[in-house]
């Protein structure tokens, strides 16, 4: 069996959740409001959150591509289990950032969605490359095909993180830059609830990862039993 | 590049134009895509430098897709991908070899697609130079394109609904790189004002092309293990 | 924009991470109930077709 013991797991939760609860504190209360230069001053504070869980989303990804090469190289199916894992909350956490943002862009630039920016743009493609991870795992049957299919397409994924992650940047629109440049302009009390809540968000998806994990390898095993059975319980 | 990739490039270009079928079809929906859209746009939206350059990549995404699709699953139908297998050289000479036929087939059906849309958006170059940026944004562009979706026409090969799954692959993947560098590129260089730089999506469409080339090459060994 | 407007948004946006959070993890744990049962039924079911065996 692979994985962690639940011990552990529930262990990390219980590390996970005083972060987290610091990290929602700081964001709403410790951080202080933007001085100016902003429509919605108290739509800001989704900032922390959403660059969290963006961040984590990139880190998951990053995961993926690491557990795809590890597991053409090694052929051993817990990497596969891992880049799988990893990818759906990729794709969850990705999906919770286009989401804020644009909530927040509705707050702050009176629309849902720029098509223009290129950052918009560009992490609204990655967001479908990881669907179509997931959706390529559905239509494969044999386990090892799909494992080694998937694995390189999770390699070739990974090319659009650092576009996704530059794309602002590079082009300079109208998604804020605010870390990462020289002429980032964050107040210390932002940059401390936005590194909390960083680190609290990444909690989160190590704990979710590892259920993920666990939940994979008894779907596994259940295949493997009901093969060796030569017939569907089920019926 | 090997000769044995040459000789599996010309083996498929061979057994292609003995049939013509791929290309055909290929042909016959790159001008009903272009009639598509001159149909769908007239004279008020802006005259044919607006929808041309989007109506030109459509059709060129699209038909390719035709000559990816094809080069594989042909081998897989008609069980010669085992022998292929056999080639004496690396692996990796199955895919400079699948991909290069595939370039040349599409950059056919490109050239007609181009002179199709000349005549039916009414046109004029108005001199080679156009032209020989044209050529440029469309050889990168298509070899970019080719190189990502020959390594996944191979991984698709094997999987259930491989038409489908083909395009749903590729298409996340080029939509950024390549479609739109080179969609703003050919805007500028067919624009009505006169031709503007087009040196950032050149660079562009270069880094991604050998950049997908590069990738396929590391990774095309996994995607045919038998 | 109103200020209380503004709030909206904000307690919007959190809503939307921690309810995805929330039933994702829900979702993870009943999943894992479910496969967990139906693991211990085959197993059983192995044995009594096959005794000695596992």
């Amino acid at each position: 069996m692979v994985g962690v013991p639940r011990k552990h797991r529930l262990a990390l939760l219980v590390v996970a959740l005083p972060v987290m609860m610091l990290a929602i504190y700081m964001a709403l209360v410790y951080a202080p409001s933007p001085a100016q230069g902003f429509a919605a001053p108290d739509a800001q504070r989704i900032f922390h959150f959403h660059v969290a869980v963006a961040w984590t989303s990139y880190v998951a990804f990053i995961v993926t591509a690491v557990a795809s090469v590890v597991y053409l190289r090694t052929r051993s199916e817990k990497f596969d289990t891992l880049a799988l894992s990893s990818a759906e909350i990729g794709l969850m956490f990705c999906t919770a950032a286009i989401i804020t943002g644009s909530i927040w862009a509705r707050a702050e630039w009176g629309t849902f969605w720029r098509w223009e920016d290129m950052k918009l743009f560009m992490t609204l493609v990655l967001w479908l490359v990881y669907l179509s991870y997931i959706g390529v795992r559905g239509m494969i049957q044999a386990r090892e095909t799909r494992a080694r299919v998937s694995a390189v397409f999770g390699v070739l994924g990974i090319l659009c993180v650092p576009l996704s992650f530059s794309a602002n940047r590079i082009w300079a629109q109208f998604h804020p830059t605010v870390l990462v440049t020289s002429t980032g302009s964050l107040q210390p009390g932002m940059l401390h609830a936005l590194i909390v809540a960083v680190v609290a968000m990444t909690l989160f998806y190590i704990y979710l990862v590892l259920e993920r994990v666990e939940l994979e390898g008894l779907h596994l095993r259940l295949e493997d039993l009901k093969e060796e059975m030569g017939d569907d319980p089920d019926e | 590049m090997p000769s044995t990739a040459l000789l599996i490039a010309a083996k498929d270009l061979r057994a292609e134009f003995r049939t013509k079928r791929t290309l055909n079809s290929m042909l016959i929906f790159s001008v009903m895509v272009i009639l598509a859209f001159r149909f769908a746009f007239t004279a008020g939206d802006g005259g044919p430098a607006m929808v041309a350059p989007s109506a030109l990549w459509i059709t060129f995404i699209l038909a390719g897709m035709f000559a990816l699709s094809a080069s594989f699953s042909k081998e897989k139908d008609q069980e010669t991908f085992q022998s292929l297998l056999l080639c004496p050289g690396s692996r990796t000479s199955i895919y400079l070899g699948k991909m290069l036929s595939s370039f040349i087939l599409i950059t056919m059906v490109e050239l007609f697609s181009i002179v199709a849309m000349a005549v039916f958006f009414e046109y004029d170059f108005g001199g080679p130079e156009r032209l020989a940026w044209l050529a440029v944004v469309v050889v990168l562009g298509t070899l970019g394109f080719v190189g990502v979706g020959t390594l996944v026409a191979a991984m698709t090969m094997n999987t259930q609904m491989r038409e489908v799954m083909l395009p749903v692959l590729v298409l996340p993947l080029v939509v950024f790189t390549i479609i739109m560098p080179a969609v703003t590129a050919t805007a500028k260089v067919l624009g009505e004002a006169g031709m503007a730089d087009v040196g950032a999506e050149v660079r562009l469409l270069l880094t991604f092309a050998l950049v997908y080339i590069i990738a396929a090459l590391l990774l095309f060994d996994y995607v045919i293990e038998e | 924009m109103t200020r209380m407007n503004d709030m909206m948004y904000l307690y919007v946006a959190y809503t939307v991470i921690w309810l995805g959070v929330f039933i994702y993890a829900a979702y993870l744990h009943g999943r894992q109930a479910e496969l967990g049962k139906e693991l211990e039924l085959v197993v059983e079911r192995v044995r009594r077709i096959e005794p000695g065996k596992r």
